[in-house]
């Protein structure tokens, strides 16, 4: 009795072994499928995800206000082209007998408005002074007086991306280096962003060298990421700035042949820039 | 290695990530420079066209992304549950693995946060296959004990089967 008890208990073990089995490898296949399936779809998203990414690349250039890159890029294009730059950061004849140098911070907005015409609205949502455009006609472009443009850190190093001040700075400076520093400065003004927002970086600044016509943007980026002496360059203006008592930026020194008239910090007024010039020349 | 061993493991790894996640998303909405020991290099990865997957900064994404990982782990441990861990750690993996990449070949910088997240993202995903893979129930000798936890939560077909199994053991035994 026992013992049939005993088969029949051990016949039921195994067929509930064998239903155990199938069950389970009909699991294993549907465990398999699902697997498969969320591997697939992960793999799309992944694709997917570095698609859009590589496009970044691509992409046109930020753009932090609603001005239309083609529009800057004409207008500075006219404001600078026949005149000559040196250096990497000189517009001008480079034996012009008059220097205006401007320490600038190009996140700055009161640089901004030094550097707009009045045509056209500054970060802060006015129009320029238009007194840079003036100067750069009445003097640069005839050859009496060279800009240079060198660099002091004030609104950036207050605002929201302070890292990025040498970086951007130096990224003029390396268009300078294929005569285009003037482009790439007065391109940053017109596409400047909200003072203490976070739109400079690394992707604003390679837009920008985009636009500039005629930069080999792959040297301007090789130039910008290897070339050490341009954020050197950047920090021993800054130590300049200092040494001389400048902490606002735009600062304007005037030199010229009698001497250097007194540094206008703050953005200087059109008649207060030529009273400056007519007094060292 | 224990089933439970290895989900708190993956859930302390995962906090870890989210950590960095937060760290990287506050730098890029401050504006800070994060702390780096290889000089620039962390701002100049920070800073590349990279950093933004069409404009959403890819330190959120991180966030996000660990954030569902977490909630993946934490919710009851089933086999769907376990399969969404894979799926998010695949992506993760996957993406950081990219990232990665354009760090070492595009930007000529590493970024340290980001290496060390995109090692996270590797064992955590390391993590899910073995825990999908060794999921609840494959061997029934342990699966004796284990069974009444996997049974309640585990999809349908089997535990029915196990159930009744038991049962019917049970039923013999006495």
């Amino acid at each position: 009795m026992a013992s049939r008890a005993d088969k029949k208990a051990q016949a039921r073990a195994e067929r509930i072994e064998f239903e155990r089995k199938v069950a389970e490898a009909a699991r294993r296949k549907q465990r398999l499928a699902r697997l498969a399936g969320i591997v697939v779809a992960a793999v799309v998203v992944i694709v997917a995800a570095i698609v859009i990414s590589s496009n970044n690349k691509a992409s046109a250039p930020v753009k932090p206000t609603s001005k239309a890159a083609t529009a800057d890029t004409a207008r500075v294009d006219a404001l600078l082209s026949g005149i000559p730059q040196s250096g990497n950061n000189v517009l001008g004849k480079p034996t012009a007998p008059i220097t205006v140098t401007e320490f600038g911070d190009l996140e700055c907005s009161a640089c901004d408005d030094f550097a707009l015409p009045s045509t056209v609205n500054t970060s802060a949502g006015v129009p320029g002074s238009g007194v840079e455009d003036q100067l750069i006609d009445t003097y640069v472009r005839t050859g009496k007086a060279q800009l240079i443009y060198r660099s002091l850190d004030t609104a950036t190093g207050n605002g929201a991306t302070p890292g990025m001040f040498p970086t951007q700075q130096a990224a003029a400076l390396a268009a300078g280096l294929q005569q285009k520093a003037w482009q790439y400065i007065e391109l940053f003004y017109n596409e400047q962003g909200a003072e203490g927002s976070t739109y400079v970086d690394q992707n604003y600044l390679d837009g920008l060298a985009k636009q500039i016509p005629g930069l080999n943007y792959t040297k301007w980026l090789s130039d910008l990421q290897n070339d050490s002496s341009l954020t050197a360059q950047v920090s021993a203006d800054g130590n300049a700035a200092r040494v001389a008592g400048y902490s606002s930026t735009p600062t304007v020194v005037v030199k010229g042949p009698k001497g250097q008239a007194q540094a206008i910090q703050g953005v200087p007024t059109w008649p207060q820039l030529q009273a400056a010039i007519k007094s060292v020349s | 290695m224990n089933a439970t061993v290895l989900r708190r493991a993956m859930i302390g790894l995962s906090l870890v990530g989210l950590a960095i996640a937060i760290y990287l998303t506050y730098v890029h909405y401050a504006g800070i420079k994060p702390a780096c020991t290889a000089g620039e290099s962390c701002i100049k990865v920070q800073t590349s066209e990279w950093s933004r997957l069409d404009g959403v900064p890819v330190a959120l994404l991180g966030l996000i992304g660990y954030v569902s990982i977490l909630a993946s782990l934490l919710l009851p441990d089933r086999e769907e549950t376990r399969l969404a861990t894979l799926g998010l750690t695949l992506i993760g993996f996957g993406f950081s693995g990219y990232l990665t990449y354009r760090e070492l070949f595009s930007i000529h910088a590493i970024c340290e946060w980001c290496a060390s997240s995109a090692v996270i993202l590797t064992v955590l995903f390391a993590g899910a296959v073995v825990r999908y893979l060794a999921g609840p129930a494959v061997t029934p000798a342990k699966g004796a004990k284990a069974a009444p936890d996997a049974a309640a939560t585990s999809a349908p077909a089997e535990p029915a089967v196990k159930a009744a199994a038991s049962a019917t053991l049970r039923a013999d035994g006495q």
